[in-house]
């Protein structure tokens, strides 16, 4: 038996109907978006994902280990997330991962890059392996990840957010960090050309660098810290005090400042584009020019 | 206690957690209503609404008066906690038997319920109180079973209902919720003093019991009962949904097929506001879109009342071969467009046909459904959950 027309339309805009669609609650600045975000088992990325997810987007979780990921998955509420492994540096994981986020969502609207690492060696001691995994998972990460990501908001046809988090290294040639310091200045320029390109597809890229995030990163457990320690000269305890006193508000950044920079180039700043914001507690040095 | 065993639902009562609420009529109602909630073929997210009946003192003249304790508007039965509920005195529900004034002043119903209530902490009463409050039982179950829906929403319903249950079960035809319905029910179970349930033809279910676990047995023995039928009759008579008119793609294909279109389908339903969309590709799913019937099936609509709040009036089935070629954005779009300009001006003059003078404003006009036959189905809403339930 199926509802004659006019006693279905009497239901659909049923007055009662209606004054219970008013009392809904307001719908959050970032509800019917999904975001990808790569790294986002942990540290910066999960910081990241859990922002967007707050601010009411679906959040699609890619890292290179399952078992983080699920933990990951786990802390949002049903129906907010869901997670691929990947690794961006291969153009089937990502292609893989995107089809995660159009069969869990219906596609995708925000990208963000926020998977890396970090090796600071000076150039004698700096090999070819570090060097190849740095410009593998920051910068052709970052490139797969745009072309396959923009791929499907074309198809989409209504817009479109990236993201990269590159690092003030992009910026400031700071000490033995050839390899790193490269690969995010790649980062941050592609972002320029990706702006540029991707603009008339309503698609909008910027980059947060992030400086001296110590609590909550992964990036600094192990070989990195130590270098950082070593090239100025302190130990590895003393770390979060030196970095919280290097920049001129004297502040810790936390994971936390990285992912309210990516909500705000996301959600706020709407008629940006090719930008880049440092959250870093400000760094004379890394003054965009 | 004698275990009982369902094939079809899940038996979730567990005695140990009963009996710590051995006493307390409201919170072994709020446990019923959890583990019935549970499970998705017993009733729909959202969907269907409990109750049960307390003696209190009544504050203004400390007489003894029976309360009905019944879940509030919204919610979900899975979820249901003691803030999510109303309590309204019963007696003053019947009396609005009193002041009734017909079938086109059902609304104005709904706000004389506010002056029916007993605890003054109340969740707002539903449209569904009258269907509960008029009925003489201390534990009541309204729920929307898929099993229960395959047939109340039969042709024959009431026969197939005599058949599977003999006197045992009343029923009464479709008709929108609302005082009337309440009567109806009341009526039905009056001139039927025997029976366990109603059945609401286009609808769901009415069951009962006198403690919340009979009501619990009760709801379950009869979706079981009606679920072994279906499995019984399953395909017997004329293979279900009319047969296979087209084979499904394998999983693997299915995914990449969809994982293609979803984003221009988003797209093209995101015309009027963004959605978040959701696919499924089960049997029960390829069952459907895949049938011969697709096409006399799909344009009537769903038959549950608050399913079909949630999807539209019809599905948009798309004229595409399971296997097409889907790599060219531009080229399938360019296919598409025209279905869902078509969708939209239906669902405009639909709209137009039908509305009356104080009609709300016609809403996004995109829709809800989309079959894909050979690779599944696509429901597009504002987010993940409404998208969801919706399928
Ligand atoms: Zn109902």
């Amino acid at each position: 038996m199926a509802l004659d027309h006019q006693e279905a339309f009497n239901i659909e805009y049923w007055l009662l109907e209606e004054a219970k669609l008013k009392r809904m609650p307001a719908e959050k600045p970032l509800s019917r978006r999904i975001a990808i975000i790569t790294g986002a088992a942990g540290g910066i990325g999960k910081a990241i994902a859990d922002k967007l997810a707050d601010h009411g987007a679906n959040v699609v979780l890619t890292d290179m280990a399952e078992d983080r990921l699920i933990e990951a998955n786990s802390s949002y509420k049903p129906d907010v997330s869901s997670y691929a492994v990947c690794n961006v540096s291969s153009e089937t994981d990502i292609e893989e991962a995107y089809k995660v986020a159009c069969l869990e969502f219906g596609g995708v609207d925000i990208v963000v890059h926020c998977a890396g690492l970090a090796i600071s060696k000076p150039l004698s001691e700096h090999s070819m392996t570090d060097w190849n995994l740095l410009q593998d998972v920051l910068v052709k990460g970052q490139y797969l990840m745009a072309q396959k990501g923009a791929a499907i908001m074309r198809k989409q046809g209504i817009g479109g957010d990236m993201v990269n988090i590159a690092s003030k290294n992009g910026l400031v040639a700071g000490p033995n960090n050839v390899g790193y310091g490269s690969a995010k200045a790649a980062q941050q320029h592609m972002t320029r050309l990706l702006a540029a390109e991707l603009a008339s597809d309503q698609i909008r890229v910027n980059t947060i660098n992030p400086d001296g995030v110590i609590i909550g990163s992964k990036i600094w457990e192990g070989k990195w810290a130590e270098g950082r320690a070593k090239a100025n000269n302190i130990t590895v305890e003393e770390l979060p005090e030196f970095y919280a006193k290097r920049n001129l508000l004297h502040k810790i950044i936390l994971p936390e400042d990285i992912a309210n920079g990516v909500f705000a180039v996301v959600a706020i700043l709407d008629k940006t584009t090719g930008n880049m914001i440092n959250v870093d507690g400000g760094m004379a040095t890394a003054f965009p020019r | 206690m004698e275990l009982k065993t369902f094939k079809h639902v899940d038996y979730l009562w567990d005695e140990t957690t009963a009996s710590q609420l051995a006493g307390d009529e409201i919170a072994l109602f709020l446990y019923r209503s959890n583990i019935l909630g549970t499970d998705l073929r017993i009733t729909n997210f959202g969907g269907g609404n409990t109750s049960c009946r307390t003696i209190e003192k009544d504050p203004l003249t400390s007489e003894e008066t029976e309360i009905m304790w019944i879940k509030g508007s919204g919610g979900n039965l899975g979820s249901l906690k003691r803030d999510g509920v109303a309590g309204l005195y019963v007696d003053r529900l019947h009396a609005l038997k009193n002041i009734y004034r017909g079938l086109e002043f059902e609304d104005e119903m709904v706000q004389l319920y506010q002056h029916c209530i007993f605890d003054l902490d109340s969740r707002a009463p539903s449209i569904d109180t009258a269907l509960h409050g008029l009925l003489p039982f201390k534990h009541i179950d309204h729920l929307h079973p898929d099993a229960l829906i395959a047939i109340a929403a039969a042709k024959n319903s009431r026969e197939i209902t005599h058949e599977i249950w003999g006197d045992e079960m009343g029923w009464v035809p479709w008709q929108r919720p609302g005082f009337d319905l309440g009567m109806q029910l009341e009526k039905c179970q009056k001139e039927n003093p025997g029976i366990r349930g109603i059945i609401l033809g286009g609808h769901g279910l009415f069951t009962w019991g006198d403690t919340s676990y009979d009501s619990y047995i009760n709801s379950l023995e009869v979706i079981e009962q009606a679920s072994e039928f279906i499995e019984e009759h399953l395909g017997k008579e004329r293979p279900v949904f009319g047969g296979f008119k087209i084979d499904s793609l394998v999983q693997e294909q299915r995914k990449e097929q969809a994982a293609l279109l979803a984003p221009v389908l988003r797209g093209l339903t995101s015309e009027e506001n963004r959605m978040i969309g959701h696919f499924r590709d089960d049997e029960v799913v390829l069952d459907f879109i895949n049938s011969h019937d697709l096409q006399a099936l799909a344009p009537l609509g769903t038959s549950c009342p608050d399913h079909f709040l949630r999807t539209k009036i019809k599905p948009l089935v798309l004229d595409l071969a399971p296997d097409a070629d889907l790599t060219d954005s531009d080229k399938v779009k360019e296919q598409l467009v025209p279905a869902f300009q078509q969708y939209r001006s239906d669902y405009q003059a639909y709209y137009q046909k039908h509305k009356h003078a104080d009609s709300p404003a016609i809403r996004d006009a995109n829709p809800v459904v989309i079959l894909y036959p050979g690779v599944g189905m696509f429901t597009f809403a504002k987010n993940k959950q409404t998208a969801r339930v919706a399928g």
